[in-house]
């Protein structure tokens, strides 16, 4: 399905780099409970990618991982031991430390950690018996079954508790320092990331398979260096299944990036002006070209004016999460608004508390909201000539125009503004279709908003978690260590074979998909090579008409070989309809779409020596009231296979007495010609000779002589038939091949 | 200046070309960036470069005679790359061969993603193989393979 607009231009709301207003607001999605029950994993649900490098005190993200696999047991004190196996995330990541895994919101128990395999050693399984004295724990019965988790990171998870403690079923929340392993652009490395082009990447590659001839990796070098530069990282988790271009156009927006597709290849550009170093440039920009009256074509000037309503002054609340290295996050908000306005509103909800752990970029991003759409005031669609910059020009450059308005008045005017490009057409004809968003500079030539952007930091402030209480932590918050990894080799376990959850298909061949290549090409079209192993597919409907009229098989019926008819056998239809009427035809294989009509009004036909070397089928006309004829649609019948006879080659020459070989087939040569016939009746008793086929000949005689035959058709084939019926007889014949 | 402008069309997968045609110069092949491309009436739309939105994909139309379906076909059943580009040059220095000064003015890389066509011509859809549908992160969902039978907590 194609969804076409009737005007391009209403499109660019969504262009220009505008960053749209939410169509609802709700929680932060980056805020977790932490005292709910353990989760358990779901066959179908998306396996989450845990996407996040801790630098320099900012980023981590804490995750709650599902689980796939538990095991319940209690002691003679009925001490409750809950062991989870939990998916972390999607491919490899860092080890996790001790202080970082909590059950609910406190540091106990133990783990193992290890990637592409089944973390730990405890076997799934519910193994509370009951305890004289004590109440038995209600623990699950179905506890997993365990697998391969091929490519995924694991952590085998076991606390014990008290006997009435019921919190072995609490959830196992994960500080992650550093996510799934990728490839880095920055540094050519392959480990943890914190870039956003790190992740589209990675999704490129892994969710689409986009290949690597379509994807701009200069361009991603590009906003990789933007965004370290400017702090504008992502420490998440990816984990709501979503298309991955819906992915793209509402995560990049707020890392100030858009997504481009530049000459067909996947990109990305800063929304903003930058430096080589990837810096916000807030110096004095220089555009590509400068587009004049001479280069616009007429009437293909078009501007449209932002509503006032879309440009009134709000309250842009960025929410995002502080992160500190306790690990347990606090959801945060940052107001952002120009000084005195929109004080006590309106607001307007950009949620980046998924991924942004940084107050500056959730500022950054609020006032380039704000102040975008505040100071774009009008967006412009021009024609313009071919001209130099044909070769120059790339969406997100900078073009000037600079058009004189005469009114009629003689006032004359200038419209002379930068514009940042955001669409560019080339066409065949050579006209060249540009859409542009107006770009504020001040009075140094910089852009009005890169400045706002870059000038807005945050406060600072650092807000408590809220954490208070007696501390339930058992491990201690400064503990680095990494617990050993004790899992087994997959196949120490015992599971299914591989082979037990595919079902593979065996593959038919289809017919050759280079047209109908696959059939005898000798045949016309629609035909069948009964000595081939290729036929046409079957075509229920053609089957469906020939059944309604009695008709099975092939439609034809043979009074000798079927598989091999001979000139003399008669075919005839097998079925019918009431007041049908069959016509034959002669096809010639060597020539396609050759057919002559041999026979018609007749439901038998004999074929004959001019059928050697080609097929005979009949059409069946049924009455059919309301057809201007008085007849259906021709049902077809047969084909017959090639006609074959065996036959010597010319010149030849036979003899013999009574009897003798009665019917010999030569060939004498395709095409016209004239060729000759001599025979010897052996001087008593008269033989018949007769000629059939190519040429038409007969004598009956007891003498000898010999005469010029002119082929009556191009056919090859004549048949020789002597008939000596007396005994005593001799007789003999030669014949030559066509001059 | 006489400007004029020709079209290249390759058809490939990574380093393997399978077909160059090129639309401008009549019944003759031309040597051009070190290959020789082929005379093919092929007839592309503008191309346009910019955000994902204003950019879906573009069609080139060409003869459907044998050779092109089978290249054609081949192309979109193995998902191979088809690169068109426009070059422009001043007519009245030469309008035999390719210029060495000819400019390269738009290019556009995309998938073979749909054929259509009547029976004299046959439309060739280039674009993103990032599919709008279907190309869904994560790219991983839990499966028996992977996780057996899940606990019920």
């Amino acid at each position: 399905m194609s969804i076409i607009s009737s005007d391009p231009l209403a499109f660019l709301i969504g262009q220009g780099g505008l960053v749209g207003t939410p169509l609802k607001e709700g929680g932060a999605g980056g805020a977790e409970n932490l005292d709910v029950a353990q989760r358990g994993a779901v066959i179908g649900e998306p396996i989450p990618i845990v996407f996040c490098r801790r630098v320099s005190g900012v980023g981590g993200v804490l995750i709650s991982p599902a689980a796939t696999e538990a095991r319940f047991e209690n002691s003679l004190t009925n001490e409750v031991t809950g062991s989870y196996h939990l998916v972390l995330s999607e491919g490899q990541i860092d080890s996790i430390q001790v202080r970082d895994v909590f059950q609910r919101s406190c540091r106990v128990g133990s783990f193992s950690q290890t990637y592409d395999k089944r973390a730990g050693t405890f076997i799934p399984g519910n193994f509370i018996v009951p305890r004289d004295g004590f109440t038995t724990p209600e623990c699950p019965s179905y506890c997993g079954t365990g697998g391969r988790y091929t490519g995924l990171s694991t952590l085998a998870y076991q606390a014990t508790y008290p006997d009435g403690v019921d919190q072995w079923n609490r959830q196992v929340h994960c500080f992650i320092r550093g996510g799934i392993h990728v490839p880095r652009l920055l540094d050519s490395t392959l480990g943890p990331s914190n870039n956003v082009a790190d992740l589209l990447l990675y999704l490129l590659r892994n969710s689409s398979r986009v290949p690597e001839a379509q994807i701009d990796t200069a361009s991603l070098l590009a906003g990789a260096t933007f965004t370290n530069v400017n702090g504008f990282w992502f420490n998440g988790v990816v984990s709501e299944s979503t298309n991955v271009r819906d992915w793209i156009d509402s995560t990049l927006q707020y890392f100030l990036l858009r997504q481009a597709r530049v000459a067909g290849k996947e990109a990305v550009s800063p929304l903003l002006p930058i430096n080589n170093d990837g810096t916000i440039k807030t110096t004095a920009v220089s555009w590509e070209f400068t587009f004049t009256e001479q280069h616009i074509i007429p009437d293909s000037f078009e501007i449209t004016y932002t509503p006032l309503a879309d440009r009134k002054p709000f309250c842009a609340m960025v929410l995002w999460r502080q992160q500190d290295d306790n690990g347990i996050g606090v959801i945060r908000t940052a107001e952002v608004r120009y000084a005195g306005t929109a004080v006590d509103g309106p607001y307007e909800q950009h949620d980046l508390s998924e991924f942004c752990a940084s107050e500056n970029h959730a500022v950054k991003v609020g006032a380039y909201i704000i102040s975008k759409r505040r100071h774009v005031t009008h967006r412009l669609q021009i024609g313009v000539k071919p001209d130099a910059f044909n070769a120059t020009l790339a969406p997100g450059d900078l073009v000037r125009v600079r058009l004189d308005r005469i009114a009629s008045t003689g006032v004359a005017s200038r419209h002379d503004y930068l514009y940042e490009l955001d669409r560019i057409g080339k066409s065949v004809s050579g006209d060249v279709e540009l859409e542009l968003t107006y770009f504020p500079i001040d009075g140094d030539l910089g852009s009005v908003v890169a400045k706002e952007v870059n000038a807005a930091t945050g406060a600072g402030l650092i807000l408590p978690t809220g954490l208070t209480g007696i501390t339930c932590d058992i491990n201690s918050d400064t503990d680095t260590d990494v617990p050993e990894d004790t899992s087994l080799d997959p196949d120490d376990w015992d599971l299914p074979d591989q082979s037990d959850f595919e079902s593979v298909i065996a593959e038919v061949d289809p017919i050759d998909t280079s047209g109908l290549g696959g059939i005898d090409s000798s045949l016309p079209i629609g035909w069948t090579s009964t000595g081939g192993s290729q036929s046409n597919p079957s075509d229920d409907l053609n089957g469906q008409i020939g059944s309604s009229v009695g008709i099975s098989g092939d439609g034809l019926t043979y009074s000798g070989d079927p598989n091999n008819p001979q000139p003399g056998d008669t075919i005839s239809a097998s079925g019918g309809c009431e007041g049908g009427v069959v016509v034959y035809y002669r096809v010639d294989p060597s020539v396609e779409g050759g057919k002559v009509l041999v026979a018609q009004a007749t439901s038998t036909y004999t074929l004959v020596i001019n059928d050697i070397d080609k097929s005979v089928y009949a059409e069946l006309f049924c009455p059919d009231p309301s057809s201007p004829t008085g007849y259906g649609d021709p049902i077809q019948l047969g084909p017959t296979p090639i006609i074959n006879v065996a036959s010597a080659s010319c010149p030849y020459s036979n003899s013999g007495g009574q009897g003798g070989q009665a019917v010999v087939y030569v060939n004498v040569g395709s095409g016209p010609g004239s060729l000759t016939f001599s025979w010897n009746g052996g001087g008593s008793i008269p033989d018949t000779f007769t000629l059939a086929g190519a040429v038409n000949f007969s004598i009956t005689t007891a003498g000898s002589g010999s005469t010029t035959l002119t082929k009556t058709s191009t056919d090859s084939i004549v048949q020789i038939s002597v008939s000596a019926p007396t005994a005593g007889t001799i007789w003999s014949y030669s014949i030559s091949c066509i001059a | 200046m006489a400007r004029a402008q020709s079209q290249y069309l390759r058809i490939f997968t990574g380093s393997t070309t399978y077909q160059r045609w090129q639309s401008y110069y009549v019944n003759t092949s031309v040597t051009w960036a070190g290959a020789s491309w082929s005379y093919q009436p092929f007839d592309a739309d503008g191309i346009t470069a910019g955000e994902v939105q204003s950019e879906s994909s573009i069609s080139i139309r060409l003869p459907a005679t044998t050779n092109v379906i089978e290249v054609v076909l081949q192309a979109l059943d193995e998902a191979r790359l088809a690169e068109l580009q426009f070059y422009e040059f001043d007519a009245i220095l030469g309008n035999s061969t390719p210029q060495t000064g000819q400019r390269l003015i738009a290019s556009y890389l995309g998938e073979v993603v749909g054929v259509k066509g009547g029976f004299t011509e046959i439309e060739m859809e280039l674009g993103s193989s990032l599919a709008p549908v279907g190309a869904q992160v994560p790219p991983r969902t839990y499966s028996s393979r992977l996780v057996g039978a899940p606990c019920k907590l």
